[in-house]
């Protein structure tokens, strides 16, 4: 309870700098905070099948490719959600596409603007597995990731893809819908 | 007119029966406005929590993603609800410069002091009314964790003002309902009671003093109304019956007078006869007695021959005293007097004034026949020692009274008895005369008094025509 105060507070503390989830373009660390915090935020909103998170084991998040949150999101590891605590991960791009078992563990997969090219395969290789599929680029929803994020003017919102979310096995709760900027 | 009332007393109570019932109604129509008011308060406020669950429930993503517009709009619903009159979204943690709570969205202008009113919630849901205004909290979770705070006020001085106004006019209603119903009630019991009374005063009142002339007042055409009609109709029957009743007893006592009068002269006819035809043989035969020579035979029968004279003139007498007709009532009356001492050995007084009253003679042989006939009754039924008879004269008024010392007059008489009383009765009557009895135990014996005017004897053309 503590912990997840401190984050709290943590996540707010430089959430005032900008109001709602504003983005002060100037700030590189800041951007990686807010991205940290809205991925926190929608993560809490998303319902796994019983099965893919069994008690005592974490909710993998995984990085695959380049890192661009950095320390940011490590602030993360052990954040509870729902029954489960979370985990960072990360994953080179060749060993992600290259075997299916790297992926099997994963809940959350996080592609970063850089690596947006690997999308599709990257889908392709997740198969069946119960991930959530966030796409840090505009237009990734659209292209089969099941959340993207995008800046409009000064705000960080974010596409959903409900369907994309389902192929997975996954499902959003309809309040985190409402609050996406578009639901493809 | 007897048939049926145009008004009868039972259509007058129903129609007051039906008014009632209609105002009883109407009252209780106001007590289901007042009933259906109570609920739908309970209703408004129900809606309100359901709403506010709701709301609660919807915001959590809106407060965790700080998505203030959102929530405004979120809040914004609540104009569909009556009376809120502000809401607001706290966030539970607030900020390192304001730490506490902090408000994310509002609804219509919530006061400062309203994020202070959190502290007075303790469990996580609860509604509270502070002053005028009812507030709802709910907690806004997600996960079992409590993110922020929802709070409406609901404005409930509209309604508890519509409830008094109705609540007040329903009492004045049901007042003014019981008041009516008392007052025509009373009214509609009065108009059936208050005849009623006035017929059993009325028939009161002519009981006791016997007119013949009054008569129930006839107000409405109901069966109050019919009832006295119907009692006048038997007043006026018995008023006829009464006035033949008097008309036949008139001709009765005239016919009494009447029987008296030749009973009376009859009488007379009979002394005279026997005191003229008996008397003078008697006389011729004392005479020729006289003429035989003395000696003891010759005396015992004069001697014999007075005793028979004696009885004539006793039995002459006791038909009509010839006293009465040549020295009076006073001197007849002490004759009878004596009589009664020689026959009965009864002491017999008499009281006489000095001067003997004129009277018509018809009144003195009444008078004197009165005075024999009681004294006769002294002597058979009083057995009484002593017996007397006093006249008074007041003015033109005489008063004879003949009294004993006897055992008194029964109540209940053998009908010889009474009818000889009622003979006597009738013959003052005659006279306008009054005839009291003073009897044991208020008089030591008896004593009857007959009180009449005196009589002016007839004038000679009166004497001429009868």
């Amino acid at each position: 309870m503590d912990v997840l105060r401190a984050l709290h507070l943590a996540a707010l503390c430089l959430a005032v700098l900008f109001p709602g989830a504003t983005v002060q373009a100037h700030d590189h660390l800041s951007e990686a905070a807010v991205k940290t915090l809205l991925i926190r935020n929608v993560l809490a909103f998303v319902r796994w099948p019983a099965d893919a998170l069994p008690p005592g084991n974490p909710l993998a998040l995984c990085v695959v490719g380049h890192d661009e949150l950095g320390t940011s999101l490590d602030e993360l590891n052990g954040y509870p959600i729902g029954k489960s605590a979370l985990a960072i991960r990360r994953i080179d791009m060749t060993a992600a596409l290259g075997s299916r078992g790297a992926l099997a563990g994963c809940r959350a997969i996080y592609l970063c603007h850089r690596e947006r090219r690997h999308l599709p395969a990257l889908l392709a290789q997740l198969g069946a597995t119960p991930a959530l599929t966030i796409a840090d680029f505009p237009g990734g929803a659209q292209l089969g990731a099941a959340i993207s994020f995008d800046l409009a003017g000064a705000r960080l919102v974010f596409d959903a893809n409900p369907g994309a979310a389902r192929q997975q096995g996954l499902q959003f709760d309809a309040r985190l819908l409402r609050l996406a900027r578009k639901v493809h | 007119m007897p048939g049926h009332p145009a008004r009868p007393i039972a259509r007058k109570l129903l129609i007051a029966f039906v008014a009632h019932v209609a105002l009883v109604l109407v009252a209780l129509w106001l007590a289901s406005l007042v009933f259906f008011l109570h609920k739908e308060r309970d209703a408004q406020r129900d809606t309100l929590r359901t709403h506010a669950s709701v709301l609660a429930t919807h915001a959590s993503a809106a407060v965790v993603f700080d998505d203030t517009d959102l929530l405004t709009e979120d809040l914004a619903s609540l104009r569909y609800l009556a009376d809120v009159r502000w809401a607001l979204v706290i966030d539970s943690a607030g900020t390192a410069d304001a730490p506490g709570k902090r408000v994310l969205a509002t609804y219509r202008d919530p006061p400062g002091e309203a994020v202070a009113l959190l502290d007075r919630f303790d469990e996580a849901n609860d509604t509270r009314n502070l002053g005028k205004l009812l507030i709802v909290h709910r907690a806004i979770a997600h996960d079992g964790n409590v993110l922020g705070h929802l709070l409406i006020a609901l404005d409930t001085s509209r309604q508890k003002r519509d409830f008094l106004i109705v609540v007040l006019s329903s009492l004045g209603v049901g007042l003014l309902v019981l008041i009516l119903f008392v007052l025509t009630l009373r009214r509609v019991i009065a108009g059936l009671t208050d005849p009623l009374a006035e017929l059993a005063a009325l028939a009161g009142r002519i009981g006791e003093t016997g007119d013949p002339t009054e008569r129930v007042p006839r107000r409405e055409d109901d069966e109050i109304g019919q009832l006295a009609g119907a009692f006048n109709r038997m007043l006026d029957t018995l008023n006829t019956r009464q006035q033949g009743l008097a008309a036949s007893r008139d001709e009765l006592r005239i016919l009494s007078q009447r029987l008296l009068d030749i009973r009376e002269e009859e009488r007379t006819r009979i002394a005279h006869e026997i005191h003229d035809e008996l008397g003078q043989r008697l006389t011729v035969l004392k005479y020729s007695v006289c003429r035989l020579p003395e000696d003891a035979a010759r005396a015992d029968l004069a001697g014999q021959i007075d005793a028979v004279v004696a009885e004539v003139r006793a039995i002459s007498w006791g038909l009509r005293p010839g006293l009465l007709d040549s020295v009076g009532l006073h001197a007849a009356i002490e004759w009878l007097c004596d009589d009664l001492r020689e026959r009965v050995g009864l002491h017999c007084d008499v009281a006489l004034p000095a001067k003997e009253s004129v009277m018509d003679p018809a009144q003195a042989t009444d008078l004197f026949r009165i005075c024999q006939e009681l004294l006769t009754n002294v002597a058979r039924h009083a057995r009484a020692t002593r017996a007397g008879v006093a006249i008074s004269v007041r003015g033109t008024r005489l008063e004879m009274a003949v009294s004993d010392n006897g055992i008194g007059m029964p109540t209940r008489m053998p009908a010889q008895r009474s009818l000889g009383l009622l003979g006597l009765r009738e013959r003052t009557a005659r006279w306008h005369g009054r005839f009291e009895i003073d009897t044991r135990p208020q008089f030591s014996g008896t004593r009857i008094r007959i009180t009449l005017p005196v009589a002016p004897p007839p004038s000679p053309t009166e004497k001429a025509s009868s």
